[in-house]
């Protein structure tokens, strides 16, 4: 019975995961692969070339990460709070409390874009760095405090009565026994959450305007009916600025240590 | 040293009242009771979580209510060591110190101080997760001395260790105890452990100290009868008294009551000599005397003594009627 599981594990992972992957990495190579044929008749790189040479690109970088980064930065502080807050709570309503921080997942995100765009246009954040941010930070909050949440719950709640106990004051006890108890939640939602922003293609035109630019903004009208091979490319490297930046993020906040 | 005076706290339909209580200086103090019976709602009062409805508590005879829980220099040790799990041996001992900005050179002496006397040489660099129960154990006494408090409150420690381990624990944190003079406040439901580790014992129930006193005075002449459902070593029996007399074991018993009644009868209250009335088969060693179980027939009682006796000798008992304390069978 494991090796079945064992078996269908590994086959899933091959069939959802590597397999997009290389199919997509080797169609951003290719310049004819026509069916039936199993590997491109001819192997090119002008479709890097042609996005190397987008006065964008670099732009649609620069933005996806300041964009990601700031996401994971507010959300940490609205989330670590609250989190933590709602974890040490003992009230009836806890479930309740929980369920509306969730609700931005659960309610159709057309619905939360579109009365967000209405606010916006009050406020004049449309077409602006901090709307979008905003725009990302709601599909995205839900998650880490899910994860946060989860970590906090976890933590014996008399280590608070410890470190106060040695004369600690709440707050650096906080920072210094509490926080580094839940690294692994902190670490897995930022992650989550700058997925969850690189991905964001609807929110970021809308509230954006077209003028703030990400790479999910210059992929999909490709893979949407213009040259799928040059949205195989965007694709293959926006993996890899996901992958740079998920490891740089990871040694930073583990500081080197792989059992932190 | 700790001091509370008309202390009130209700929450939901419990309500803890302390009319007086002391710790003295230089003390080991426990605070014997039930589940349910307050011992860690006064626990969070003393350390600060809880704030009284009324009265007051002192440390060194000043009003400690004021001050927020980490100003009251009072330490805490709980039943799960909680040792802070990202930190090893050394920066969990060395945490608080590091946190108030001590020098490292200060940090280093005192941590290797505690190391050494919690025979704990060599373990600096381990992690939580690679220490034994006890070992755990030691690290955080270690930690919550170094800040040097006025009060330590132990909140059952030494749950979950097998006897040996408990035995050397009790016997660490008295020699510890004497080494720092620092009071402890003992929480514990276990009775023979506290007999071995303190100096006074208060017995807490419903929200209200009992009886309060030595440990032989406790289990000699307890105050309030309820408090002999904590005693293991106390002889508990059914007996039928008519014509004001009935059997105990083999010795008949005068009495002016009649009826049906649970005879208590402490340990002290039978008397041991070299004999064939029973059998020896295990031997407790208190402070102030042993208390030896003896098999008696189909029966086993507790009898004290300060005469030496050893595990399989044959003994006689008289029971002294005067010990011999009636509760009526319902």
């Amino acid at each position: 019975m494991k090796k079945i599981i064992k078996y269908i594990f590994i086959s899933s992972f091959i069939v959802y995961i590597i397999f997009p992957i290389i199919t997509n990495l080797i169609l951003s190579f290719s310049n004819v692969w026509q069916w039936p044929n199993i590997w491109p008749e001819e192997i090119t790189l002008k479709h890097y070339n042609n996005i190397f040479n987008q006065r964008n690109f670099l732009k649609a970088i620069l933005n996806t990460t300041t964009i990601g980064i700031m996401v994971i930065l507010l959300n940490y502080i609205l989330v670590i709070p609250s989190a933590y807050g709602v974890s040490r709570l003992k009230s009836k309503y806890k479930a309740i409390i929980i369920t509306i921080i969730i609700l931005p997942i659960i309610v159709p995100p057309i619905l939360v874009l579109l009365n967000l765009y209405n606010h916006f246009l009050v406020w004049d954040l449309t077409d602006h760095y901090i709307g979008v941010v905003i725009a990302h930070m709601i599909p995205s909050l839900p998650y880490m405090f899910i994860l946060l949440y989860l970590g906090f719950e976890k933590v014996d709640p008399n280590y608070e009565s410890i470190f106060l106990s040695l004369g600690i004051n709440p707050m650096k006890g906080f920072f210094t026994v509490i926080l580094p108890q839940v690294k692994e939640a902190i670490i897995l939602g930022g992650i989550m959450t700058f997925l969850i922003s690189i991905s964001q293609y609807l929110s970021t035109l809308l509230i954006g305007g077209g003028k703030i630019l990400t790479m999910t903004l210059l992929l999909t009208p490709y893979i949407q009916g213009g040259n799928a091979r040059i949205g195989a490319a965007y694709g293959i490297l926006l993996i890899l600025l996901c992958t740079f930046l998920i490891y740089l993020y990871e040694r930073i906040l583990l500081g080197g240590k792989k059992n932190a | 040293m700790l001091e509370m005076h008309q202390l009130n706290y209700s929450i939901n339909d419990f309500n803890l009242r302390i009319e007086n209580f002391e710790v003295k200086n230089n003390n080991i103090h426990s605070l014997l009771g039930n589940s349910g019976a307050g011992k860690s709602t006064l626990l969070n009062l003393i350390a600060g979580h809880l704030y009284p409805s009324k009265g007051d508590i002192l440390l060194n005879s000043k009003s400690i209510l004021h001050l927020k829980p980490n100003k009251r220099k009072i330490a805490l040790i709980f039943q799960n060591s909680l040792l802070f799990p990202h930190m090893n041996v050394y920066e969990n001992i060395g945490y608080a110190l590091k946190a108030k900005k001590k020098s490292q050179m200060e940090i280093q002496n005192k941590v290797t101080l505690w190391l050494k006397r919690m025979n704990l040489m060599g373990y600096g660099k381990r992690m939580p997760h690679e220490l034994s129960g006890g070992e755990k154990k030691r690290v955080a006494i270690a930690r919550a001395l170094i800040t040097d408090p006025k009060l330590i409150l132990m909140d059952e420690p030494l749950n979950g260790l097998d006897p040996k381990l408990r035995d050397e624990m009790i016997n660490l944190i008295k020699t510890i105890q004497k080494e720092t003079s620092i009071a402890i406040l003992y929480i514990t439901h276990d009775f023979e452990e506290a007999l071995k580790i303190s100096d006074t014992i208060s017995v807490i129930k419903d929200g209200k100290i009992i009886h309060s006193g030595i440990p032989k005075e406790l289990l000699f002449n307890p105050v309030d009868l309820s408090i002999i459902d904590f005693f293991t070593y106390y002889n508990k029996k059914k007996v039928t008294i008519s014509n004001h007399k009935f059997n105990l074991y083999n010795n008949v018993i005068h009495s002016n009551k009649d009826g049906d009644f649970c005879c208590i009868l402490p340990p002290q209250g039978i008397l041991l000599s070299f004999g064939n009335s029973g059998v020896i088969i295990e031997k407790h060693y208190l402070k102030y005397g042993n208390i030896y179980l003896i098999n008696h027939g189909e029966e086993t009682l507790y009898a004290f003594s300060h005469e030496h006796f050893e595990k399989n000798d044959c003994v006689d008992f008289k029971i002294q009627s005067e010990f011999i304390r009636y509760k009526k069978e319902k």
